[in-house]
Order: C-alpha cells, then sequence, then structure tokens
C-alpha cells in the first residue's frame, strides 16, 4: 500500500513537471488585445465605454461605478423585484463575442460595435442589447475601430482586407486586400482611405471604389500597428522599425526619425512638434517638418504602447511598468509619476476627462477637475482615474470588473 | 529571471527564421534539433543515474525489506549501497534540473515566435537583443495550408491538420517506450518496483496528455513536440546513442554496482560486475542489462 501510495505520488510529481514543461511554466500571453475606453455621450450624460474581452461596460467619468441602465427619459430601468440594471453587455450571450475596439455613434442612441468574432454589432444603448444576435457577418475578426464617412462604414479586419459598407444598409461596397491585417482604424482623408498594415505596409485606397492610389504600397520596414496622423499634405506613421516616417500623399517617404524601439501608437501633433512613444520607454518631442528630434527623454523603465497626451504644459504617457508618467512639454524633464496599484501593465490609450462646464458642485455627475483615464490589463484596476494636475494629491477612482 | 533565458532563445529562432529563408517550420525544426544536441550530454548523465538506480531497486529492496522496523539502519544500509556502487541518489536530477529551463525556453522561444495578436506581440519589443530583426515580426505563419498559430482543429485549419495530434501521440509513445530503462525485475520477483510501475503508467498516459496539447495548442507547437520527439527517438536509439556518445566523448565513469550478496558487508571489489559499467557508456550499461536478462531467461 505504501509503495502503491509512493508511486502514485512520484507519477503526480512526473505529471507536473510535464505540464510545467508543456505550458511553459511561465506566464504566457494567450489574450488578444487590451482594453478601449471612449468617452459618449447618452440621455445628455457623460459615460465611457470600456470594451474589453467580453465584456462592454458603461461607467460614470465622476465616479467609476456602472452606468445605470436608463431608458430614453432618463428614468432607470429595474428588474422584476425593482432593482436597477445596470449598463453591461456580456458577449458570451452572443456568440461568445469579445470587444477591443471602439464603437461608432450611429445615431438615435445606437451604437455599432466591433466584435472579434467576425461581426459588427448593432447594439441599442437604451438597453444594452444588440438588436440581433447575429449581427453583420464579416469575412475577419476585428480588433480596430471603423473608419466612417457619410455614407460608408470602413472595416479593418485583422486578417487581410478592409471591408467597405453601405452605412445604411450594410451591403458590401468592396473589399481591398492587403498582404496581412489591419489592427488600426483606416484614416480618411480627401476621398482617400489610409490602412496601416501588419504586412509593413501603408495602403491607400480611393474611398469611393476600393482601388488602390498608389502604384506601390508604401514600405514601412515593419509591422504598422496605428493609424496614420495627417498634417499639412503629409502623412506620419510609425513602425515595428524603430522609424516614424513622414510621407507625401503621392506615397513618398519625405524624411524619418529613428526611435529606440517600435513605434505604435499615433503621434500627436501639438503647437507644431510631434509627440511620440516607443516600447523602449521613450517619449520624444520630435520637428515634423525635417523630422528631427527637438527633445527626447527615457520616461519608463517599460516600454510605451499607447501614443501620449499632450496638454499645452505636459506630455502624460502610461507605460507596461505600470506607472503613469508626466513630462514638461518643453523640454521632455519628468515632472511626476503616479504608480497604479500592483503595476499593472498598461497599454491602452490614455482618455481625458474635461471638467464640467460650468462647474455644478451640487449636481452628484459633477467633475471637478480633469481627469485622466488609464485602462490596464489587469481587470482589478481596468480604469484607474487620475487628475491632470499631478501636483494635485487626490486619488481619482478605480473600477474593477 | 526567465527573461535571461527566454530572450536569447527567441532572438536566435527569429535569426535562424531571417537565414533560414523565412521558414518558420524549418527554424522551429533546426533549432530544435540543436538545442536537444547541445543539452544531449545533460540528457546522457540523467539516463545514466537512472539506470544505475534501477540496477541497485533489487538490492534496494532487499535492504527495505531487512531494515523494514529501524529506520536508521535502512537509512545507514541504503547510503552504504550507494556509495559502494558510486551512485548519487540525487544524481539524475541536477541535469534534469538545467535541462528544464532550457526546454521551457525553448517552447516559450516558439511561443513567442508564433504570436499573431496586439497583445501576445507586445512583448516581443523587449526580447530582440539583435538590432534588425523586428522587420521580421511577424514571422509568416502559414504551412502546407495550414495556419501554425492556430489549433489544428476546424474551422481555423483544415480537417487534416488534425494528423499532428496524431503524430504527437505516437512519437511520444515511442519515444518513452525507448527511453525506459530495462526492467530488472522478473514476473516470479513479484509486482513491479516502484519506478517500473511509475514508467508504465507515464508509457500510457504521456502520450495521451501531449495529444490533448496538440490538439488545443497552435500547430507550430505540434510541429516542436514531434521534431523533439523524434529527436527523441534518435537519442534513445542505440544507434543514435553510439553516434551522440561518440560525438560527445562521453565515456563516462562509473563503479561497478555491486552484487546483490554484498548487502551486510560491502566488499570493496565487488565479486560480479556488470561488464558494462566497466565499459563505462550509458547506452552500452543498458546494452547489457537487457543482454544479462535475457541470460537469466
Amino acid at each position: 500500500m505504501n509503495t502503491r501510495k509512493r508511486g502514485l505520488s512520484s507519477l503526480l510529481m512526473v505529471l507536473v513537471a510535464v505540464l510545467l514543461v508543456a505550458t511553459g511554466c511561465a506566464p504566457t500571453r494567450i489574450g488578444v488585445s487590451w482594453p478601449v475606453m471612449q468617452p459618449i455621450e447618452l440621455n445628455g450624460k457623460l459615460r465611457v465605454l470600456v470594451a474589453y474581452n467580453q465584456v462592454v461596460t458603461l461607467i460614470q467619468p465622476h465616479n467609476g461605478t456602472l452606468a445605470r441602465l436608463e431608458d430614453a427619459s432618463g428614468d432607470p430601468r429595474t428588474d422584476e423585484s425593482g432593482n436597477p440594471l445596470f449598463w453591461t453587455l456580456d458577449g458570451h450571450q452572443y456568440e461568445n463575442a469579445q470587444f477591443f475596439a471602439r464603437g461608432l455613434d450611429l445615431g438615435e442612441a445606437l451604437y455599432l460595435l466591433p466584435a472579434y468574432n467576425n461581426r459588427l454589432l448593432t447594439v441599442d444603448m437604451l438597453r444594452a442589447r444588440p438588436d440581433s444576435t447575429a449581427g453583420i457577418p464579416l469575412p475577419a475578426p476585428v480588433i480596430a475601430d471603423v473608419a466612417v464617412s457619410e455614407d460608408t462604414l470602413y472595416v479593418p479586419l485583422k486578417f487581410g482586407s478592409v471591408v467597405a459598407l453601405d452605412r445604411d444598409t450594410y451591403a458590401e461596397r468592396w473589399t481591398a486586400i492587403t498582404r496581412d491585417g489591419a489592427w488600426s482604424a483606416p484614416l480618411l482623408v480627401d476621398g482617400v482611405l489610409y490602412v496601416s498594415s501588419v504586412d509593413h505596409h501603408l495602403y491607400a485606397f480611393d474611398a469611393e471604389t476600393g482601388a488602390a492610389v498608389w502604384e506601390e504600397p508604401v514600405n514601412l520596414q515593419g509591422l504598422a500597428g496605428a493609424t496614420p496622423l495627417y498634417h499639412d499634405g503629409f502623412l506620419y506613421v510609425g513602425s515595428y522599425s524603430h522609424h516614424v516616417y513622414k510621407i507625401s500623399t503621392a506615397g513618398e517617404i519625405v524624411a524619418s526619425f529613428k526611435a529606440n524601439n517600435w513605434v505604435w501608437s499615433t503621434p500627436v501633433l501639438y503647437d507644431g512638434l510631434l509627440y511620440v512613444t516607443d516600447l523602449s520607454g521613450y517619449v520624444f518631442a520630435i520637428n515634423p517638418e525635417d523630422m528631427t528630434q527637438v527633445w527626447a527623454t527615457k520616461a519608463a523603465t517599460r516600454g510605451i504602447r499607447p501614443g501620449p497626451l499632450v496638454t499645452e504644459d505636459m506630455v502624460v504617457v502610461a507605460s507596461r511598468d505600470g506607472f503613469v508618467y508626466w513630462l514638461s512639454r518643453q523640454t521632455g524633464d519628468v515632472l511626476d509619476s503616479y504608480e497604479i496599484q500592483s503595476r499593472p501593465e498598461i497599454l491602452s490609450d490614455l482618455v481625458l476627462i474635461p471638467a464640467s462646464e460650468p462647474q455644478d458642485r451640487s449636481n452628484p455627475e459633477n467633475i471637478d477637475e480633469p481627469l485622466i483615464l488609464v485602462s490596464t490589463t489587469n481587470t482589478a484596476h481596468l480604469v484607474v482615474a487620475v487628475p491632470l494636475d499631478y501636483t494635485n494629491d487626490n486619488f481619482g477612482w478605480n473600477y474593477s470588473r | 529571471m526567465w527573461d535571461l533565458i527566454f530572450n536569447p532563445f527567441v532572438t536566435l529562432l527569429t535569426w535562424m527564421y531571417s537565414v533560414l529563408n523565412r521558414d518558420i517550420v524549418l527554424a522551429i525544426i533546426i533549432f530544435t534539433v540543436l538545442v536537444r544536441i547541445i543539452t544531449y550530454p545533460l540528457l546522457a548523465k540523467q539516463q545514466q543515474s537512472a539506470k544505475r538506480m534501477q540496477e541497485l531497486q533489487p538490492r534496494l529492496k532487499k535492504i527495505q525489506e531487512k531494515y523494514k522496523d529501524d529506520r536508521e539502519k535502512l537509512a545507514q544500509a541504503q547510503m552504504d549501497l550507494y556509495r559502494e556502487a558510486g551512485v548519487n541518489p540525487f544524481g539524475g536530477c541536477l541535469p534534469l534540473l538545467i535541462q528544464f529551463p532550457i526546454l521551457i525556453g525553448l517552447y516559450q522561444a516558439i511561443y513567442f515566435a508564433l504570436s499573431n495578436t496586439p497583445y501576445q506581440l507586445v512583448d516581443l519589443s523587449e526580447r530582440l537583443l539583435i538590432p534588425g530583426l523586428d522587420g521580421l515580426i511577424p514571422m509568416q505563419n502559414m504551412w502546407l495550408g495550414m495556419n501554425l498559430t492556430q489549433p489544428p482543429t476546424p474551422p481555423v485549419n483544415p480537417a487534416y491538420a488534425l494528423v499532428l495530434p496524431l503524430l504527437v501521440m505516437a512519437t511520444t509513445y515511442v519515444q518513452m517506450k525507448l527511453s525506459q530503462p530495462p526492467t530488472t525485475s522478473t514476473p516470479s520477483d513479484g509486482p513491479p518496483n516502484q519506478m517500473e510501475a511509475t514508467m508504465r503508467s507515464m508509457t500510457t498516459i504521456m502520450p495521451i496528455m501531449f495529444g490533448f496539447f496538440a490538439l488545443s495548442f497552435s500547430v507550430g507547437l505540434s510541429v516542436y513536440f514531434i521534431t523533439s520527439n523524434v529527436i527523441g527517438i534518435v537519442q534513445y536509439s542505440p544507434w543514435g546513442k553510439n553516434v551522440l556518445d561518440r560525438l560527445f566523448g562521453g565515456k563516462a565513469k562509473a563503479a561497478p554496482v555491486p552484487s546483490e550478496d554484498d548487502d551486510d558487508a560491502p566488499a570493496p571489489a565487488p565479486r560480479r560486475v556488470i561488464a558494462a559499467n566497466a565499459a563505462g557508456t550509458a547506452s552500452s550499461a543498458g546494452a547489457t542489462a537487457r543482454k544479462k536478462k535475457k541470460t537469466r531467461r
């Protein structure tokens, strides 16, 4: 009996060892993407839509609590027992839909939510429910925002193409093939749709017909994971090749700036300068004319995936090291930092919530001062609000799921 | 800490991908072969230690029987036996412990290399140690009509991809069979000893487990499992052992295992010596043990 027990325990140990080897014995990343946040207005009230994995929620920006579900007149909806209902959309109920992209406001409290299970869901925001489980079928998953014109939706697909749909009927207008997928929203400028692709190229398509505008797409020498920025006749786009390229609308690389690692965010233009982050933890200020460096600061100990949030005096960035950093916009000096509890990885774009205008302290939803919303991959700190003013020691709030 | 192992591995695999004409499957195969060959001396040492422990099992059984009521004496007698045989009971652990992180690094490198979502890819930015490799990301992930980053199950992959889990199971089974040291007990000795029973169970369970892994993990990892198993089969086969032992000059010195009659008074010069241990290599030890058993029958 004793021998048998020992045999069993040995077997168990071996199996555990095998399991450890097979699963890598170290943290593996099996997720798709990171959370997205989107300020929206519903029934005249400011809300923040938070989409991550299978759940979409609306939270209240003044205190980070779940928003109540309300009808068109603003009255709270309740269940059969009279308990208030909260705004939550669970993708498990809709063929395991997952959400990693912002919604598109279709008007009349309808939002179009791109889902990872190859569909777009039209969501009635007053009921937190899609109009149909099937939604609008697509040939591939979507992990980026949909671009829109007056009559067309441009949907970037994770694998190999961009689909243009009629805005009213959702009928397909055209499909433009790229060699690999698009992980960022297309940019529509003057009837041309610019698409950054995983296949290392920037494409330009005629927004009406889907025909290629350039003879050859622009080779960016690395994966292009962010939407280009358009300014004054030029496109600015970062890539995994460690470069930010300045590209003419004719499809020529005019100049480039070399960062220290992958550039995975859209550059931000403010007061004549470009602000760029990279995945070595650097923040750069660049002259867009000749793409020369104005200043560079190693702000974080790990990479900075989201783009910077730029104000008149400050550049605010958030890093994979779990910190938010405030830098002087003029010099790039780090002014302050804020550690999110347990230092969760921050990969999502920051959102600035302005203070309520005018201030009304009697309104329970009044936002006293501008807030920065930071979203992390740790659901215990899914959204954290910190004051934009780093000298203010007041902690905002924490929303956990 | 893991990054010290993962990052060079990921970098090396990515570099191999670039020099092998961007063929990720070829890169995985060659990378796995290289790592397995480099770690072979550790494996051989571990095998040798396991074999010698196996050979001592009948004697240990006897000692356990003899001193079943006196733990102190039992421990002393066991230590004496180990000392006399020149066997360290934990001798197989160190090579195993060294191999573990290497195998984990290998697995993780392949896992990272096959990243195809933003969340997986963001990690690679800190792992490529050679400048210029970033331009290879993401790696080509289609092979023979299969998406290497997806499990082999339809609809994400064609039905024929299901052959891979079957191949994983089959190669795991063959490798397990070949890796088992020859049994030291005969049916007349009573029930098989603990180690043998464990090994037998593992031969059944491991192929099923790995088949299950192959079904749930990406096709690229199935390629790794199969490659790794085939290398294991070659390494454990007598031919492969001879070649590898010659390659690594593997003449491990091992003390002869004392005879079963020496329990009470361990003698400095044992009367019966297993010739293979005198020859010294792990492979010849196994072969001789098999021969010896045949003679008994």
